[in-house]
């Protein structure tokens, strides 16, 4: 992952750059909750210019 | 029109954690009831009060459990008091499964469900009202914008969209005098930013977010208008610069007849920003003009261009000179006798603006785009100019700051104080608090900073619990000179306690449109004076010192008020201050 991208992560989710991996999730991140992951989402989408489905 | 620019919603949220613990003069507690899941809007609202130095405590409670959270006396919404609660509430909720399939029932069935669910809403509102204090702004709902009948929907007696007009035009008529009930156009809202936008169906079937999170901050910054003006945190004025701001180009330079302003582009971008600047001047804000130029040239600009909108009537200042635009400003807050954080400046040079916002950092600069044509919508997305209510004194200010104007004038030409005084004419009638003066009483306890004795802060429901004692004598003042009417200036509340012949002054206040003529005086001369008709031997008042109040500091000890401890004591024994020049009648 690029740093650019873990800075996002780790600011949303509230943890230091250096917790996060390619393995973070839900089960790994104690404050990755359903709503910091929707919050994250749309950090991705406006930073990025991307869109998610569902799936 | 152009939507404001708003961070995300991640900002909002890393923010409310740094500023949680600061803590400022203002406070306010905010409860947040939901039919949907609207986490976020929490932050937002404690993250913009604390940028405009107001202390924020939130309480939002479960979505979807109004009803639970309003009828338990016991619940954690009582327990809280909040000042403002917001109850917002969406379409789908409020027609559960007829938003869907509207067209299982017949109209007749459809209407008597719409009537049904009005009648919920303004029983669940009337079980409010009678538990807690608390300001309630209810959504109204958003007007669904699909109908399964397509283009035939319009045809059809009472069809989907008609319920939904029905039921938020039938809110509006319930609560449209009601001073502790407001309706948030929530449909408006959506309108605004458009259904498509503000409902993401992956965050609606995801977590039941009807409310998109990056729409989150643009909701709060409306709600934010119902907290500043409870608050009583507004701007009353928008000063503008003329050149590139008021018209196009240089007036100095280009000359009246090359200006851009017609009813063509560039010229018409220009005159659609005067015409939100007049409808503005009509509900009630000051206009002021600062400016660096010629004054004759720009004053014929102002007089004689055919386009126009605003004329030199609207304004009730105008500084057109070679002077630094700070030092105007200083004098433009000076003499209309408001604070420099009550204003608004507009300038089209960055430069300028720059230099503003560093010198007085009071004032909100509007970062104006490069292209006038935007100039309107900006105007338009400021939403600083609220009031709970609108009084009549709010309708007629700009007519009043113009009186003012002259008697400015009369005030230069006169040879002393007491002269100029003594040509006014003045008439104060003391008028009791009824449900015509009611509004505009709590208007100026909201309001009122400069000349107020003890900046106790009264809402319209309160104004109205004091009328209604016996041990309290609430009124208020009308004063009128041979310029004008300045309407309802003055303040007073007074607890009488009759076994100890003592009145105590609750409140004295006084706009400070009409400080220093001598008004306070004679309605504290009138205050004395029914207090010993009464047979009082003693009036008790304070002076609780703020930011603000200086200018009426001297009040007390004027009227031969002594000192003891907190408070200021009147025992009679200097004969009651007269006021020759002011003519006083009783309402």
């Amino acid at each position: 992952m690029s740093s650019n991208l873990l800075d996002i992560v780790a600011n949303v989710m509230e943890v230091q750059v250096s917790q996060i991996d390619d393995e973070s999730g839900p089960e790994t991140i104690e404050n990755w909750d359903s709503f910091r992951g929707l919050i994250l989402f749309e950090e991705l989408e406006s930073k990025f210019n991307v869109k998610f489905t569902l799936n | 029109m152009q939507s404001q620019v708003e961070p995300n919603l991640s900002y909002f949220i890393a923010k409310a954690r740094s500023i949680d613990g600061r803590s400022f003069q203002k406070k306010i507690k905010v409860a947040i009831l939901s039919s949907f899941t609207i986490n976020g809007l929490e932050e937002a609202l404690r993250v913009k009060c604390a940028e405009s130095d107001i202390t924020c405590a939130t309480y939002l409670y479960g979505y979807g459990q109004y009803n639970q959270d309003i009828l338990d006396q016991s619940s954690k919404l009582y327990e809280f008091s909040p000042d403002i609660t917001f109850m917002i509430i969406d379409t789908r909720s409020v027609l559960s499964t007829l938003f869907y399939t509207p067209y299982t029932i017949p109209a007749n069935d459809r209407r008597t469900y719409i009537d049904k669910r009005v009648a919920d809403f303004v029983n669940l509102v009337k079980t409010f009202k009678n538990r807690t204090g608390s300001k309630l702004v209810l959504t109204n709902c958003s007007i669904p914008t699909y109908s399964p009948y397509g283009i035939c929907e319009v045809r059809t007696e009472y069809g989907l969209k008609e319920m939904v007009y029905d039921f938020n035009a039938r809110l509006s008529d319930a609560f449209r005098s009601d001073p502790q009930v407001f309706l948030f156009d929530f449909n408006s809202f959506v309108a605004k930013y458009g259904e498509i936008n503000v409902l993401d169906y992956r965050q609606f079937l995801v977590g039941d977010i009807k409310v998109s999170l990056s729409y989150i901050p643009h909701l709060a910054e409306e709600l934010m208008g119902y907290v500043k003006a409870n608050l009583g945190v507004n701007r009353k004025c928008i000063v503008l610069d003329l050149d590139n701001t008021l018209w196009g180009g240089i007036i100095g330079e280009d000359g009246f007849d090359r200006i851009d302003l017609s009813l063509k582009p560039p010229g018409m971008a220009f005159m659609e920003f005067q015409r939100v600047l007049l409808a503005l001047y009509q509900r009630g804000v000051i206009l002021a003009i600062n400016s660096r130029n010629n004054e004759d040239e720009a004053l014929r600009a102002i007089r004689d261009h055919p386009f126009m909108v605003l004329r030199e009537e609207h304004f009730a200042t105008m500084k057109i000179n070679w002077s630094d635009k700070i030092s105007n400003m200083k004098e433009i807050a000076q003499e209309l006798n408001i604070g420099l954080d009550s204003i608004v400046y507009f300038d089209d040079d960055p430069i300028n603006r720059e230099l503003m916002s560093k010198a007085i950092p009071q004032i909100k600069t509007i970062d104006l785009p490069d292209d006038p044509s935007l100039y309107a919508s900006t105007l338009m997305q400021i939403n600083d100019f609220n009031t709970l209510v609108m009084t009549n004194e709010d309708r007629k200010r700009g007519e009043m700051y113009r009186e003012e104007h002259k008697r400015t004038e009369l005030k230069r030409s006169s040879s002393n104080l007491e002269d100029f005084l003594k040509q006014l004419e003045i008439r104060v009638t003391m008028k009791k608090a009824n449900n015509f003066t009611i509004p505009r009483i709590a208007q100026l306890t909201l309001k009122t900073n400069q000349f107020n004795l003890t900046t106790r802060r009264y809402q319209e429901e309160d104004v109205e619990t004091l009328a209604q004692d016996h041990t309290k004598l609430i009124g208020c003042a009308q004063t009128q000179d041979k310029f004008g009417d300045n309407g309802i200036t003055g303040v007073y509340i007074v607890n009488k306690n009759h076994e100890d012949k003592e009145w105590f002054i609750d409140t004295f206040l006084l706009s400070c449109r009409v400080m220093g003529r001598g008004i306070e005086d004679a309605m504290m001369g009138y205050i004395l004076s029914k207090a010993k008709e009464e047979g009082v031997i003693k009036v008790k008042a304070e002076f609780i010192p703020t930011k603000k109040n200086k200018p009426c500091e001297q009040l007390l000890p004027n009227f031969g008020f002594k000192k003891e401890g907190e408070q200021w004591v009147y025992t009679y024994k200097v004969p009651i201050k007269q006021t020759n020049h002011v003519e006083l009648n009783e309402d």
